[in-house]
């Protein structure tokens, strides 16, 4: 399927240009190869969800918002986390344009992994981004004081935890929040069920 | 005007539900006995007022007081059947964040199969009453995930907690599934398929049940069925529909549980054959992965032990469930009897991973067995050799050691030679026998004195060998009995006269100990010199912190002593001292 840059959404060019930047930045090249010891690179699924949400509420995307889903790390503790679904449903998008490949796989904790990296076509069309759009991803990732990548990294301990830290200074050291439930104010009563001789006999 | 939320990003809102009902179902191992336990901690028969519990443990129950700190839950009984469930009212009162107001008050219905309930009508957010937001809604129930959990902490037994902590590692993280019931939707479709856009309405649809939900479309209700769960916006809200609802509601909380269960199964299938890694290291005689291996078997046997429960308490619930439910072809978009199906099949297979796992780690326990015996054989035997070869050296030791004695008592009894020859000074050569038998000179003074000297000296000499001989031996004995009398005594003493009377005592050994809070003093003191005490030293261990004389030894080489006349005649010393009263 032939796509032109014109045919995605400016959030779609967005994500586009993260996900490679992400792939450059776990690769530690700039060429499209993505090959590390001979192998090919996938950026997983979760890093890429959380930053969505962080260039999210830093008002980079125009339509996305996010929501709190569980999610279960492992099998076994489930903790809410900031998902954009829209970000989601473009990823899909991009897929079925042939931009994105997904990989799915077991992980040694006996859960299932996600993971995305872009086809040929993908960087046919990553040539044509806009320069406000990769100024936009740029400026987000990059430490203001040293002019340098920032490093992502997950500490997947009792409670997960996704960060972004300047190599050098400590001056852009971020916890992506991507974990952190926002509360809403509430009322509610108790609903007493009605079937409950009818549930337990 | 102080924001009521701490939402970071502007929401594009576009599903709205009209005076929503939230169930969070789960389903935790319980049975009749957990329940009854359950009952007794809410004192069911006493209390219709609310009563504050918490999950804190008294760990000293031998104290009139004990002290509390953060989190509880308020809860009134409402309702129960004693052996079968039990209906709270429970208020959460959680700290929040400035702004941010949560009247959070639920009911909880815990039941004897397992499942709990936890149903709420939603009154208002953030102010706004009547149609409330999927994006908002999201929010809501991620905080009553949490607060859930916080209730039910309360009210679980230490035997469900250790089940909870195994199965889901953090028990106040653990997934559950939710139930929305609207009484209406801001947003109609002719098509009920037309929810699923693509776009917003399923997107925000999915931020709540989970992608690739099914939609139907009933007489005029509409039903949104997710592998998180379900959102309903029936034309009314019968006995009927929350029954199916909620059965709906107890399949899924199940489904979520063996799939965390069995995720733990696997994992220990994995530790399994890491633990074959440890054997092949212990048979190629690696000590240490031995010991690493019988430590971790017992510790995987435990934890399938536990597992192997679990899936008693899940197999009972299901064939409860199963058997109890009423199917109806109106609500069978459900799918509720192939769901059940589904989990009895689940738990049944599940008892072939567990018995194999156990049988394995059984094996690989014998296996280890045999090893740690081939190990203990190998060492007896290098024991034995090692004795051996320690015997000889011993014996050969003695047999120097003999020799040894006997040149030093000789060289010792030489000094009498030494002594004459000193006394009498030197001998010249024309007086000794020798000199009269080669010159055939007869025998004068001289030489008869002589010859009786050298006579008297070899007599001395013998007499002195035999003399040192005699008394090595005896003091030899003597060093080898050693009898030790010891006694507890426990009594308070006065610590000042103990120091004071110790000042005049030959101290051969003074120990200070540290343990748990306590200074212990060890003193040993010489009594060889004291003749009528008949003891070689006198030991005693006593608290400076407490101000008591925990033990007192004495040793003796005296083997007929008597030794309680002994140990009073000490303890009469002691009160003559003033250090016990």
């Amino acid at each position: 399927m032939d796509v032109e840059i014109k045919d995605l959404t400016r959030d779609q060019q967005l994500l586009l240009y993260t996900i490679d930047y992400l792939l450059k930045w776990v690769s530690g090249t700039d060429d499209n190869s993505f090959i590390q010891n001979g192998k090919r690179i996938w950026i997983k699924e979760l890093p890429l969800l959380a930053v969505i949400y962080y260039q999210i509420i830093k008002g980079s995307y125009e339509t996305y918002d996010y929501a709190p889903t569980s999610v279960q790390f492992f099998g076994r503790s489930c903790y809410s986390c900031n998902i954009s679904y829209e970000g989601v449903d473009d990823i899909e998008d991009l897929r079925e344009l042939d931009i994105l490949e997904k990989i799915r796989l077991s992980t040694a904790k006996h859960g299932f992994v996600t993971a995305y990296r872009i086809t040929p076509q993908g960087y046919e069309l990553l040539k044509q981004i806009p320069a406000d759009v990769k100024e936009e991803v740029k400026n987000l990732f990059y430490c203001k004081k040293c002019n340098t990548h920032l490093k992502f990294y997950m500490e997947l301990g009792e409670k997960p935890i996704i960060k972004m830290d300047c190599p050098i200074c400590d001056e852009s050291d971020t916890d992506l929040d991507f974990l952190e439930s926002e509360d809403v104010s509430y009322v509610s009563e108790p609903y007493f069920i009605r079937v409950s001789d009818r549930l337990v006999r | 005007m102080q924001k009521s939320d701490n939402i970071k990003d502007e929401l594009s809102e576009i599903l709205f539900l009209k005076n929503p009902k939230i169930f969070v179902i789960e389903w935790l191992p319980f049975d009749s006995n957990q329940l009854r336990e359950l009952n007794k901690k809410l004192d069911i028969e006493k209390s219709s007022s609310k009563t504050l519990l918490t999950g804190l443990i008294d760990s000293d129950p031998d104290s009139p007081s004990f002290l509390t700190e953060g989190k509880y839950t308020k809860v009134t009984v409402k309702d129960y059947d004693i052996n079968n469930y039990v209906n709270l009212e429970a208020i959460i009162d959680l700290p929040e964040e400035e702004g941010i107001v949560q009247i959070e008050e639920m009911a909880v219905f815990i039941s004897k199969l397992g499942f709990i309930i936890y149903s709420l009508d939603l009154r208002e957010i953030n102010g706004k009453n009547s149609f409330m937001s999927l994006d908002k809604l999201s929010r809501v129930i991620a905080d009553l995930s949490q607060d859930s959990s916080q209730v039910i902490d309360s009210l679980l037994t230490e035997f469900q907690r250790n089940f909870i902590k195994i199965i889901f590692g953090n028990p106040m993280y653990r997934p559950k599934t939710i139930l929305i019931v609207g009484e209406d939707i801001n947003k109609k479709f002719e098509d009920v398929k037309d929810y699923l856009d693509g776009e917003d309405c399923e997107i925000e649809i999915s931020q709540i049940i989970g992608e690739g939900f099914r939609a139907h479309s009933i007489d005029g209700s509409i039903y949104f069925i997710g592998n998180r769960g379900a959102i309903l916006v029936p034309k009314e809200f019968t006995e009927e529909m929350e029954y199916y609802s909620i059965y709906n509601g107890i399949k899924e909380g199940i489904t979520i549980f063996i799939d965390s269960f069995m995720s733990r199964v696997w994992e220990l299938y994995d530790q399994t054959n890491e633990i074959q890694e440890l054997v092949n290291m212990a048979v190629k005689g690696n000590t240490d992965a031995l010991n690493k291996v019988q430590e971790e078997i017992t510790i995987l046997t435990s934890t399938i032990s536990v597992l192997g429960q679990v899936k008693e308490f899940l197999h009972d619930s299901c064939e409860q469930l199963t058997n109890n439910f009423d199917s109806l072809s109106t609500f069978s978009f459900f799918e509720i009897e192939k769901g059940l199906e589904t989990i009895r099949n689940r738990v049944k297979e599940s008892t072939k991973v567990i018995k194999g796992l156990l049988t394995e780690l059984e094996g690989k326990r014998d296996h280890i067995n045999t090893l740690s015996e081939m190990q203990i054989r190998k060492m007896n035997k290098a024991m034995t050799q090692n004795t051996k070869s320690m015997n000889q050296v011993l014996q050969a030791n003695t047999r120097t050691s003999e020799a040894i004695d006997m040149i030093e008592l000789i060289l010792a009894g030489s000094i009498i030679l030494e002594i004459v020859a000193f006394a009498i000074g030197e001998i010249s050569s024309d007086q000794t026998i020798y000199n009269s038998i080669v010159n055939k000179i007869p025998l004068a003074r001289d030489q008869i004195a002589n010859l009786i000297l050298f006579i008297f000296s070899i007599f001395a000499w013998v007499a002195l060998v035999v003399y040192l001989r005699i008394s090595k031996s005896r003091m030899e004995k003597k060093a080898l009995r050693d009898f030790i009398i010891t006694l507890n005594i426990n009594r308070k003493i006065d610590m000042n006269n103990l120091e004071a009377f110790l000042e005049g005592k030959e101290i051969v050994m003074k120990q200070v100990e540290y343990e748990s809070g306590n200074v212990l003093h060890t003193y040993i003191w010489d009594t060889s010199d004291i003749k009528e005490l008949n003891l070689e030293t006198i030991s005693i261990v006593c608290n400076k912190s407490t101000g008591l004389l925990l033990s007192l030894e004495l040793e003796t080489s005296d083997m007929n002593i008597d030794q309680e006349e002994k140990v009073n005649e000490i303890m009469e010393i002691f009160k003559r001292n003033g250090i016990l009263e």
